[in-house]
């Protein structure tokens, strides 16, 4: 979600407009369905994935809209995912579940895959030519001499939009500097 | 290597694909260029936060199921609808907002016969005591059944005036302890909600917990008030 539009959704959603819940599934749901499905079987994640936006919706005008929707939406994943682990084992959460929400890093899993839904928006933002170099470089895994290849232009082009292009990422994620 | 060619680099030696000459070329500049210094700290912030994003899976859009009650209410005419359909579904205006919203429309121009505690017609509403706070505290909910949905209405007595930003909350819990969310409390003890049948019939107790106010969605432990319904 572009993180203009997930501002203006989030207001949107705050403000309880008609639709709105159904444009921040829209927008949202894949993330959060990827997300469930990290500790949940496919068919019960897609149950889970209906609790947390019922729970968004009726939790509206607690939403607060200068904060990331991404987060406050994940944050309510992550905790209806907990419900599914514990009805599943009987109150009983085997350690190893509670340490993938958390993350192989630490990091809570739901903060990563906000983040990572702002990375992706915000990719979006960016010049085409510059966003194929980023994509192609860090979700095709080709080097820079592979993406000049295909691209068919020189290595030195595709150094310079690689460069350009996460500097104007760095400050649509407010970490320009 | 000049400052400008050296920044093209950065995403290079980031990216581990630079040469060890390359790399220690740049390593010399970085050591007396401030603004290149700048810049390999904000590009390295964007390469890691795409790196991570890269990792985690985000479920292609056609995957995402149609947006329904949550209780499994019409769950397999929704699946088989889906079968039929195959392809790519599309959300769809929910049935339950629509109900929700009936209901928030009829509160707010004091239309429409639903009204704090006094239920239509007044004969299928089942009415559930809460009780169970130190100060004396009460409360009364009224659950009554129209077709599909349950309209449940509240009224509290006695509850102390919570503090800044903290807020009464009702919930309908199970045996597990788990929660399912209702509804807030207004400040003077009231509250209508609109509720699928189905996920009313699968909760036993009515708490209303304090809630602090703090972002966080899960139910707090702070019950006030408990009531069992059949």
């Amino acid at each position: 979600v572009e993180q203009g539009a997930g501002a203006s959704l989030g207001t949107r959603l705050a403000a309880g407009e008609e639709g709105a819940i159904n444009d921040v599934y829209s927008a949202l749901g894949p993330m959060v369905l990827g997300y469930l499905r990290r500790f949940v079987p496919r068919d019960e994640a897609e149950d889970v994935l209906q609790r947390v936006f019922y729970e968004v919706w009726r939790n509206r005008d607690r939403y607060d809209p200068t904060r990331s929707l991404e987060a406050w939406v994940l944050g309510i994943a992550r905790k209806r995912a907990i419900d599914q682990l514990r009805r599943r084992h009987a109150n009983v959460v085997p350690i190893e579940e509670l340490r993938d929400i958390a993350g192989d890093d630490g990091r809570e899993l739901a903060e990563r895959y906000a983040r990572a839904n702002e990375v992706r928006g915000a990719l979006e933002r960016l010049p085409s030519e510059q966003r194929e170099v980023l994509t192609l470089a860090y979700f095709g895994d080709l080097t820079q001499t592979e993406i000049a290849d295909r691209l068919g232009v020189p290595l030195g082009t595709v150094k310079a939009r690689a460069f350009r292009g996460l500097r104007r990422l760095a400050d649509l994620l407010g970490s320009g500097g | 290597v000049t400052g400008h060619h050296l920044r093209d680099d950065l995403p290079g030696l980031l990216l581990g694909e630079l040469p060890p000459a390359g790399a220690a070329a740049v390593d010399r500049h970085l050591a007396g260029c401030d603004p290149c210094r700048r810049d390999l700290a904000a590009v390295a912030v964007a390469s890691s936060a795409l790196r991570d994003a890269a990792r985690l899976p985000i479920v292609p859009a056609p995957d995402l199921p149609t947006l329904r009650p949550p209780a499994g209410r019409g769950r397999e005419d929704n699946r088989a609808g889906r079968a039929a359909a195959g392809g790519a579904r599309r959300p769809r205006p929910a049935r339950w907002l629509l109900g929700a919203a009936a209901v928030l429309v009829a509160l707010l121009l004091g239309v429409g016969g639903y009204s704090v505690g006094r239920d239509r017609g007044g004969q299928d509403a089942q009415v559930v005591a809460l009780g169970g706070a130190p100060g004396g505290a009460t409360a009364e909910a009224r659950m009554r059944g129209d077709g599909d949905d349950q309209v449940m209405t509240m009224t509290a007595r006695g509850l102390p005036r919570p503090a800044a930003g903290a807020y009464y909350e009702v919930w309908l819990v199970d045996g597990a302890g788990v929660g399912f969310p209702v509804g807030s409390l207004s400040p003077d003890g009231e509250g209508i909600w609109s509720l699928p049948t189905d996920v009313a019939a699968r909760y036993r107790v009515i708490h209303v917990t304090l809630e602090p106010g703090d972002g966080d969605p899960a139910m707090s432990p702070h019950t006030v008030l408990r009531g069992a319904y059949a």
